[in-house]
C-alpha cells in the first residue's frame, strides 16, 4: 500500500514538470501527451503501411528488403522518442532535494523510497514505450502484401518481433540517457554535475531533436547503404543493431516463403533483392548480438549508477558563489556605458541573459528551435558541394541551399527566442515587476532584443562564419555574415513588432489564432516550400528511386519488359518520357557535381520545370492514371496497353517510388490523392 | 473584507493585527494595488491609487507575506533588477545595494543563488528591495517572518527611524510585543472587519488590560487558548 502510494506520488511528479505549466490539470496534460504519442505513431504506421496495401504483387525478396527500411525507421523513432522523454524529464529521473524534504522526515526506509522512485521511472518508460509502439505493432500485419502466403503463425511472429524489437530499442534509448545522466553524476559528484547538467541536457536535446527531424530522410536504402557496406559506421548505428535483431527473430518468415515466378518486370529486381537480403544474414545475426549486448550493458551500467547515486537521500546543493572578476566587471562596464545606457535597458538586457541561461523552460525552447534550424539547414544543404568552377569571391557560384541555411537557422533560433520570451521566468516572482514597473516597455524591450542579439544571433552567425570561411573563403563569409546581421535585424524587428507583453513576466496564454505566429509561420512555410521544391527536383532523389531497384538501368528494364507486351506500331511517347527521366537524372547529377543548386534550376525554362515537376512521383507512380487526363492520347501509348499490364506496371513501379517520408507530408498527400485516382480507374476495369 | 477603513499618516507606524485568515494580507494587496477592490477606494495624498498606479508604485515600498523572488538570480542581481526597473542611477544603485547588503548581513551570500537562501535571508532581500528607492509609503506584511532575533530588533528600530523621517508605515505582524513597541497606532481586523483602531495605550486603557497581547486576545479570540491546547494534546495522545 505504501509502495503504491509512493509510486503514484512519483508518477504525478513527472507531470508537474517545469516544461509543463505547473498549474495545468494533470489529467488534461496526460491526455494530451498520450493522444499526441498515439496520433503521431499511428500516422507514421499508416504512411508506411499504405504502399504495401496497394502493392499486392510485390514478391517476398523485395518485401524483405523494403522491410529493413521500415524497421530502421520504427526502431530509430522508438529510440529517439524514449530518449527525448528521458531528456525532458531529466532532473525528475532521480531523487532530488525536494524528495528529501518531503519524504526524508517520514519513517520510510531509504530502500523503499529508492525502490519506488525507480519503479515509477520504469513505469513511465514502459508506459510511453507501449503507447508509442502500440499502433505500429498492430499495423505490422498490414505491411505484408496480401498476396504473400504468410501463415497466421508467421503474422503473429512478425507482429511480436516488431513489438519486442521496438520496445527494446525504446528501452535502449531511455536507458542510454538515464545511464549517461546517472553515470556522469556518479563520476563527477552531485555538486559538479549540477553545474554541467543543464548544458548536457541542452546538448542532448539539440542532438535528439535534430536526429528526429532528419530521420524521415535518412531511413531509405538501409540494406544497400549501411548493411551491405559494413564497416564501423554501420556497426555504430544503434538502430541497425535492433534491425538485425528483428531480422534474426522474424526475418525468415518472409524470406523462406516459396519463390513463385513473379511478374516478368519484377524478375531482375526480385532476384537482386533476394540475393542482397540473403547475403546479409550473417550481418543480421552479428547485429542482433550487438543489440542484446548493448541493451544488457546499458541496463547494468545504468542500474549500477542509479544505485550508487541513491546510497543516501540527496541534499540541496548550494552553488558556489562566484564574484565578478576583472572580465565580468569590464563586461558590465561596457554594457552600462556602451551597449545599454539607460537603467530600463540594462534591466531588460541582464534579466534576459540570466533567464535564458538559467531557466529550464527557456533553455528547452531555445534548444528545440536550434535543433529545428540545424535540421532544416542540413536538409537543404545536403549534397551541395562546391564544384571546381567555384570562384572564392563569386557568390553566384555558391549553391543556393548553402547560403539559405544561414537564414533558416537564424529564423528558427529567433522564433525560439520569441517563444522563450513569452514564457514567464518565475510566475510567482512577477510581483517584482508589478511593483517596480515604470510602465515604459520600449527601453526594456530594447534591452531584451539586444540580449537576444548578443546571446543568440552573434554566436550563431559566428559559428556559421567559421564554417563559411572554411568552405566559401573569408571574403564571401564576411559578406554572408553581413547579410545574416541584416536579416537578423529584420527578423527581430518583425517578430517583436506587435509584442506588447512584458517579456519573461506576463503569464503565457496560448493563442487560439494564428496571428501571433504569423511571421514565424510564414517564414517556416517559405522555407519548407523551398526545401520541398529542392527535394522535388533533387537529382539525389531521382537516383535513389533507381537504386532501390538495384541499378539505374533496372527501371528502364522494367519498362522494356512492359513494352514487350505493347502492340507493335505504338508510338513510344511514354518511353521517350521515361528515358527523358534518365536523361534528366544525368543532367541532375551533373548539376549536383558542379555545385549548381536550386537557383540555377530556378532559372531553367518553365517547361523544363514543369516536366521536372512530374517526376518521379507522377511519371513513375501514375503510369495508369496519367493517361486518362491527357488531352492528346496519341502521345500516350498506354491507352492501348491491356488493363492488366497497366495494373502490373503501376504495382511494380509504385512500390519503389512510393513517397518517401523525406518528401514530407505534402508529397504523401499528393501521392495518396493519386492512389485514389488509380482506384477509381480500376473499378470500371 | 467589508467596511475596512483606516488611515496611515506620514511619520506614523501603524500596526495591523488579526488572526489567520482575517484579511491582513488581502488588505495589504489592496493597498498596494495588486488586488482590485470590489467597492471603495485606496487613497494616497487624497487621490485614488487606481487612477495612476505607476505613480503610486514609485512612492511605495512593499514587503509581501511570501518572499517570491527569482530564485535563479543572486541577491545582487535581483536588487539590481529592481533598482533598474525603478530607474535608479547606476552609481547610486551599486552603492546602495552594497551598503544595504552589508548592513543586513547578507554580503557573504550576496553572489549566491537566492534559491539556496533561508527564509530569513529571502525576507531580508525583500526588505532591501522595498527600501532601495526611498519610498514614502511602506507596507510590510509580516516582514519579521523567518528573521533571527538580531534582525527583528533591527527591523523594529528601522521602522521607527523611517517614520521619524516622514514615511508612512503599515506594519502587519503576529509578534505583538514588536508591534506594541514599534507602532504609534494599532488597527485590529477580525473576520474582514476592523474591530479596533487606536493607540496601544488607549486600547490598553479601554480594555483594562496590561498588554497588547491581552487586548488582542479579548478582541479576537473566541475560545480559551488553554482549553483549546488541552483539547489538541488529547487528540494527539489518542492511539485507539
Amino acid at each position: 500500500m505504501r509502495d503504491r502510494l509512493l509510486i503514484r506520488h512519483f508518477l504525478w511528479r513527472f507531470l508537474e514538470h517545469d516544461l509543463i505549466s505547473p498549474n495545468a490539470d494533470r489529467h488534461v496534460v496526460l491526455s494530451a501527451l498520450g493522444g499526441t504519442l498515439v496520433a503521431v505513431s499511428g500516422f507514421m504506421a499508416f504512411l508506411i503501411a499504405t504502399p504495401y496495401v496497394f502493392g499486392n504483387l510485390m514478391p517476398p525478396g523485395m518485401v524483405s528488403l523494403s522491410s529493413l527500411d521500415d524497421r530502421f525507421l520504427f526502431t530509430s523513432a522508438s529510440m529517439l522518442v524514449m530518449a527525448l522523454v528521458a531528456v525532458a524529464q531529466w532532473d525528475a529521473l532521480a531523487l532530488d532535494a525536494r524528495d528529501t524534504g518531503a519524504l526524508g522526515v517520514l519513517p520510510i526506509p531509504l530502500a523503499v523510497i529508492v525502490r519506488t522512485k525507480f519503479a515509477a521511472v520504469a513505469l513511465l518508460a514502459i508506459g510511453v514505450a507501449v503507447v508509442w509502439n502500440l499502433t505500429p505493432t498492430f499495423f505490422r500485419f498490414v505491411t505484408v502484401p496480401a498476396k504473400l502466403p504468410v501463415s497466421l503463425v508467421g503474422l503473429v511472429t512478425l507482429t511480436l518481433a516488431h513489438g519486442v524489437v521496438t520496445l527494446a530499442a525504446g528501452a535502449f534509448g531511455f536507458l542510454s540517457v538515464l545511464g549517461l545522466r546517472e553515470g556522469m553524476s556518479a563520476i563527477v559528484g552531485p555538486a559538479r554535475f549540477r553545474r554541467i547538467s543543464a548544458a548536457l541536457q541542452a546538448a542532448l536535446l539539440v542532438a535528439l531533436v535534430t536526429a528526429s527531424l532528419l530521420l524521415p530522410g535518412a531511413h531509405a536504402g538501409v540494406a544497400r547503404n549501411w548493411l551491405a557496406q559494413g564497416g564501423l559506421a554501420a556497426s555504430a548505428l544503434p538502430p541497425l543493431w535492433f534491425v538485425g535483431l528483428h531480422e534474426t527473430l522474424a526475418g525468415s518468415v518472409i524470406d523462406t516463403l516459396p519463390r513463385t515466378s513473379p511478374p516478368r518486370y519484377y524478375v531482375v529486381a526480385e532476384r537482386d533483392a533476394t540475393d542482397l537480403y540473403r547475403s546479409l544474414w550473417p550481418r543480421y545475426h552479428e547485429l542482433a548480438w550487438v543489440a542484446i549486448a548493448a541493451l544488457a550493458i546499458v541496463g547494468v551500467v545504468t542500474t549500477a549508477a542509479c544505485m550508487w547515486n541513491s546510497r543516501r537521500l540527496p541534499v540541496p546543493v548550494v552553488r558556489r558563489a562566484h564574484k565578478d572578476g576583472a572580465a565580468g566587471r569590464a563586461w558590465k562596464w561596457i554594457v552600462g556605458h556602451v551597449v545599454a545606457r539607460t537603467s530600463l535597458r540594462q534591466a531588460g538586457f541582464f534579466f534576459t541573459l540570466q533567464t535564458l541561461s538559467r531557466q529550464v523552460s527557456q533553455r528547452v525552447a531555445l534548444a528545440s528551435s536550434l535543433a529545428v534550424g540545424l535540421s532544416l539547414m542540413l536538409i537543404t544543404a545536403r549534397g551541395q558541394v562546391l564544384g571546381p568552377g567555384h570562384n572564392a569571391g563569386d557568390v553566384t557560384s555558391v549553391p543556393l541551399p548553402l547560403l539559405a541555411g544561414q537564414s533558416l537557422l537564424l529564423a528558427s533560433v529567433l522564433s525560439g527566442f520569441r517563444r522563450a520570451v513569452r514564457i514567464p521566468a518565475e510566475l510567482r516572482a512577477s510581483t517584482t515587476f508589478s511593483l517596480a514597473w515604470a510602465g515604459n516597455l520600449t527601453p526594456y524591450m530594447s534591452g531584451v532584443t539586444l540580449a537576444g542579439w548578443i546571446a543568440l544571433v552573434l554566436p550563431t552567425l559566428g559559428g556559421l562564419f567559421i564554417w563559411h570561411a572554411t568552405v566559401l573563403g573569408t571574403r564571401l563569409a564576411a559578406f554572408h555574415f553581413g547579410v545574416g546581421l541584416a536579416l537578423s535585424a529584420l527578423l527581430m524587428e518583425t517578430l517583436f513588432l506587435r509584442y506588447r507583453r512584458v517579456p519573461f513576466v506576463s503569464p503565457y496564454i496560448p493563442s487560439s489564432e494564428l496571428r501571433p505566429h504569423g511571421v514565424a509561420s510564414a517564414a517556416v512555410l517559405v522555407f519548407v516550400s523551398f526545401a520541398l521544391a529542392w527535394l522535388r527536383g533533387s537529382p539525389q532523389l531521382q537516383i535513389s528511386c533507381g537504386q532501390r531497384l538495384g541499378e539505374d538501368d533496372d527501371l528502364s528494364r522494367v519498362h522494356a519488359e512492359v513494352l514487350d507486351d505493347v502492340v507493335d506500331g505504338l508510338k513510344h511517347g511514354h518511353v521517350v518520357s521515361l528515358n527523358g527521366t534518365r536523361g534528366e537524372q544525368r543532367l541532375g547529377t551533373e548539376l549536383a557535381k558542379h555545385g549548381v543548386g536550386l537557383r540555377e534550376r530556378g532559372l531553367q525554362p518553365r517547361e523544363k520545370l514543369a516536366r521536372r515537376e512530374l517526376m518521379p512521383l507522377v511519371e513513375f507512380l501514375l503510369t495508369v492514371p496519367l493517361h486518362g487526363s491527357v488531352a492528346d492520347a496519341a502521345n500516350y501509348p498506354l491507352a492501348h496497353i491491356a488493363a492488366q499490364v497497366q495494373q502490373q506496371v503501376a504495382d511494380a513501379v509504385r512500390r519503389f517510388v512510393r513517397p518517401r517520408p523525406d518528401l514530407l507530408v505534402a508529397e504523401m498527400l499528393e501521392a495518396l490523392r493519386y492512389f485514389r485516382q488509380v482506384i477509381r480507374q480500376e473499378e470500371p476495369a | 473584507m467589508s467596511d475596512v477603513s483606516f488611515e496611515v499618516r506620514a511619520g506614523e507606524v501603524v500596526g495591523y493585527l488579526g488572526p489567520n485568515g482575517s484579511g491582513k494580507s488581502t488588505t495589504a494587496k489592496m493597498l498596494t494595488g495588486l488586488l482590485e477592490t470590489s467597492a471603495g477606494a485606496v487613497l494616497f495624498d487624497g487621490q485614488d491609487i487606481a487612477l495612476d498606479p505607476v505613480a503610486f508604485h514609485r512612492r511605495l515600498g512593499y514587503v509581501p507575506e511570501e518572499p517570491n523572488l527569482y530564485t535563479f538570480q543572486s541577491a545582487i542581481e535581483y536588487l539590481e533588477l529592481v533598482g533598474r526597473l525603478r530607474e535608479l542611477p547606476p552609481a547610486l544603485l551599486t552603492r546602495k545595494i552594497g551598503a544595504l547588503l552589508e548592513l543586513f548581513g547578507l554580503s557573504p551570500a550576496a553572489n549566491q543563488d537566492i534559491g539556496s537562501y533561508s527564509k530569513g535571508m529571502k525576507q531580508k532581500v525583500m526588505i532591501i528591495a522595498a527600501l532601495l528607492h526611498d519610498p514614502d509609503v511602506l507596507v510590510l506584511d509580516e516582514p519579521d517572518s523567518g528573521l533571527d532575533v538580531a534582525a527583528t530588533l533591527v527591523l523594529r528600530q528601522l521602522l521607527i527611524a523611517l517614520a521619524r523621517r516622514g514615511k508612512a508605515v503599515l506594519y502587519s505582524s503576529h509578534i505583538l510585543e514588536l508591534v506594541e513597541k514599534a507602532c504609534d497606532r494599532v488597527v485590529v481586523i477580525h473576520r474582514g472587519n476592523v474591530v479596533a483602531d487606536d493607540t496601544v495605550e488607549a486600547l490598553q486603557r479601554l480594555m483594562s488590560r496590561g498588554s497588547l497581547e491581552e487586548v488582542f486576545s479579548q478582541l479576537v479570540l473566541r475560545a480559551d487558548p488553554e482549553r483549546t491546547a488541552a483539547d489538541i494534546a488529547d487528540v494527539v495522545a489518542d492511539h485507539a
